[in-house]
């Protein structure tokens, strides 16, 4: 039998399922075309110059975070850039230091929850109307009950009164918070990849693992994963932002982390304080640093929804085409 | 391990296979009392309507059918070994290495997010112990020209950039790349092809039927697919074996109604001028009761009362096959009768 050519270029709608990674069309990579929109290149550069600003900020601070170095609360100036507290310390140098742990604290957050929460989906969606399926989720609806505000303040508020520590380890009262707030988003990824998993249980080739002898976990890791994994990654952004509003909110209430140490939240805990002896530059760096900070990673998740999911994109089409036809 | 249980004639013996699903409480039966029997080199067709349970009997044998769904059976024996008593680990071997199953859309069938060769060598990894990790890349391009592909340069492309009827002979290769496979199970492989495709396959399943003296079971709608390839056929109707026939016989003789109407319903070419046949009527629902004849309420050809009364079992009919119907023995052949 004659050996059939292999078509040099993808075959139109050759792709056969609707998410086919679409990074293997020929298409240009998904980060260049996130670059080639403003929306996106905007998302894009934020991300950039807060990754920046959490590895190398602190080597920049000109003083010591928690050293008196000036009059209290000095306005901003081209000696304290961002002015000094009402203790006299440099707000700049306190500031890049708390940007690093705010910034770590909501990676770690939703990095822990990505990893547990897709763990415990698949295997809840493997086994789906199983007791291992019931008591995963039920678990999960036990998190879901309490508000998220709620829960990472008790959390982190029972075990911050205990020296916490696994064998020589000792767990820092940053690394509580990023695991409270990853616990309480757990079941957000949980459901996600529980759902994707179900659908995907039942594509051809799936079937077609399990008739050559495919491991189970070779079905969830290698089969299963790479084909739920950009809903996933558009909620780890959305869940950043998230993170980070949560452990302000929960440093600001005093919860989180604790003085000296400094992130965005306890910054605005102190700055509260203040806002009546006109300390307005205690207030406006931190806030614009968290709104920016949201700003950014829910438009790179918009963006890559947009880029990820194709029935969106396909929507937002067929919307535009609708109203300029009208 | 367990012991032979039967004779190895066979390579595959299956008797009163009975699978049924869990549905809000209540056990709906897909297969009811399937049988079959292939021996090596030898092609049994399996055909049907939809729902009929031609594709849920060949998961059932391969055992990748998991709760809410229940499979019991007198007999599995593949090769002198009963699958009834594999543990899930000897049972998942078996799958891929000594019976392989190939489907109906090979787009499908292969992740769209690996390479064709990466997920060709995960299949060696499991099956082909003797192999060296090195010497995956060129087994696969040796299986892979035995298929009618030239897989030099396109072990790093992914499955999209395939046609379908590549697809399918990549498939094929994968499925026949352990050395101790005994049993292929072709679920529909040519349905989504087109029929020049279609034939390129059809004989190349053949060939390696012949060459490996494989055994295989071929699920089809297509009668004459059945015609070209099978030397035996089985006729399911609404998860019931309703005639089982060499290939000449159910041609030429065909005992039950069904399998009659079936074979009218092919369109005739040069067209006659003739209105199609159409069987009236569909397969009865999974869950449908019914006392009689599960096929009474489409038959051209009823007996009487007892069609609705009683299930006909299945019985040797005068054509050396077996037919599931109240008139076979007593009377002449039905196909005379419409003839």
């Amino acid at each position: 039998m004659a050996a059939e050519s292999i078509a040099e270029t993808p075959q139109p709608g050759g792709t056969g399922r609707k998410h086919a990674s679409v990074h293997h069309t020929g298409e240009p990579s998904l980060l260049r075309r996130l670059a080639s929109r403003p929306g996106s290149l905007f998302s894009l550069i934020g991300v950039g110059f807060f990754l920046l600003l959490a590895l190398v900020g602190p080597f920049l601070a000109p003083h010591d975070p928690a050293g008196l170095v000036g009059d209290s609360l000095a306005a901003p100036s081209g000696e304290h850039w961002m002015g000094t507290d009402s203790l006299g310390r440099d707000v700049f140098s306190r500031f890049l230091h708390g940007s690093q742990i705010s910034i770590i604290i909501g990676f770690g957050a939703v990095a822990c929850a990505l990893a547990l929460g897709t763990l415990l989906g698949m295997l809840a969606g493997m086994w789906a109307g199983s007791r291992v399926d019931s008591l995963i989720m039920r678990l999960l609806d036990v998190v879901l009950s309490f508000p998220l505000l709620v829960l990472v303040p008790v959390v982190t508020g029972i075990l911050s009164e205990r020296d916490l520590g696994i064998g020589p380890l000792e767990i820092s009262n940053e690394v509580l918070v990023a695991i409270a707030i990853g616990v309480v988003l757990v079941p957000v990824f949980a459901r996600i990849a529980r759902a994707s998993v179900l659908a995907e249980m039942r594509e051809d080739y799936i079937l077609a693992v399990k008739s050559f002898g495919g491991r189970t976990r070779d079905i969830l890791l290698r089969n299963l994963l790479p084909n739920i994994a950009a809903p996933l990654v558009v909620q780890a952004a959305f869940a950043l932002a998230m993170a980070v509003t949560v452990e302000a909110a929960v440093s600001f209430l005093g919860f989180g982390v604790r003085p000296p140490g400094a992130s965005w939240g306890t910054l605005l805990n102190e700055a509260s304080k203040q806002l009546t002896l006109g300390g307005w530059w205690l207030v406006v760096f931190p806030s614009i640093a968290i709104a920016l900070f949201v700003l950014v990673f829910n438009l790179l998740g918009d963006q890559l929804r947009d880029e990820l999911d194709p029935r969106a994109k396909t929507t937002k089409r067929r919307t535009r085409s609708d109203s300029e036809e009208q | 391990m367990s012991e032979p249980v039967s004779p190895a004639t066979e390579v595959l013996s299956v008797k009163g296979l009975r699978t049924s699903y869990e549905f809000r409480g209540a056990k709906v039966p897909a297969v009811k009392e399937f049988s079959l029997s292939v021996r090596p080199g030898e092609i049994v067709g399996l055909v049907g309507e939809s729902g009929s349970g031609k594709s849920t009997a060949l998961k059932s044998i391969l055992g990748m059918l998991k709760p809410p769904a229940e499979v019991q059976a007198d007999e599995i024996v593949l090769d002198g070994r009963d699958l009834r008593s594999l543990s899930s680990e000897e049972s998942r071997r078996m799958r891929g290495g000594e019976m392989a199953m190939i489907f109906q859309d090979p787009i499908n069938s292969f992740n769209p997010s690996w390479t064709i060769g990466s997920q060709f060598r995960r299949v060696l990894r499991l099956h082909r112990p003797d192999l060296k990790r090195s010497e995956y890349d060129a087994e696969i391009i040796r299986l892979l020209k035995g298929v009618g592909i030239d897989g030099r340069g396109k072990l790093n492309s992914y499955p999209f950039q395939f046609s379908q009827g590549q697809l399918q002979r990549i498939m094929i290769a994968v499925a026949c790349s352990s050395t101790n496979l005994k049993v292929l199970l072709a679920d529909e492989p040519t349905t989504s092809l087109d029929v020049t495709i279609e034939a390129q396959v059809l004989e190349l399943l053949r060939g390696l039927c012949a060459q490996r003296n494989l055994a295989m079971v071929l699920v089809t709608h297509d009668l004459s697919v059945v015609a070209e390839m099978c030397d035996k056929v089985i006729v399911m109707y609404a998860g019931r074996v309703v005639e089982v026939a060499n290939v000449y016989d159910l041609f030429e003789r065909p005992q039950h109604p069904y399998t009659q109407q079936l074979l009218k319903a092919i369109p005739g070419f040069p067209h006659d001028g003739q209105r199609l046949y159409a069987m009236r009527g569909s397969v009865p629902s999974l869950d449908e009761k019914i006392t009689g004849c599960t096929f009474a309420a489409r038959c051209d050809s009823l007996l009487g009362p007892q069609c609705h009364a009683t299930a006909p079992a299945l019985v040797a009919d005068d054509a050396g096959g077996l037919a599931a119907c109240h008139r076979v023995g007593r009377t002449p052949l039905l196909a005379k009768e419409s003839a």
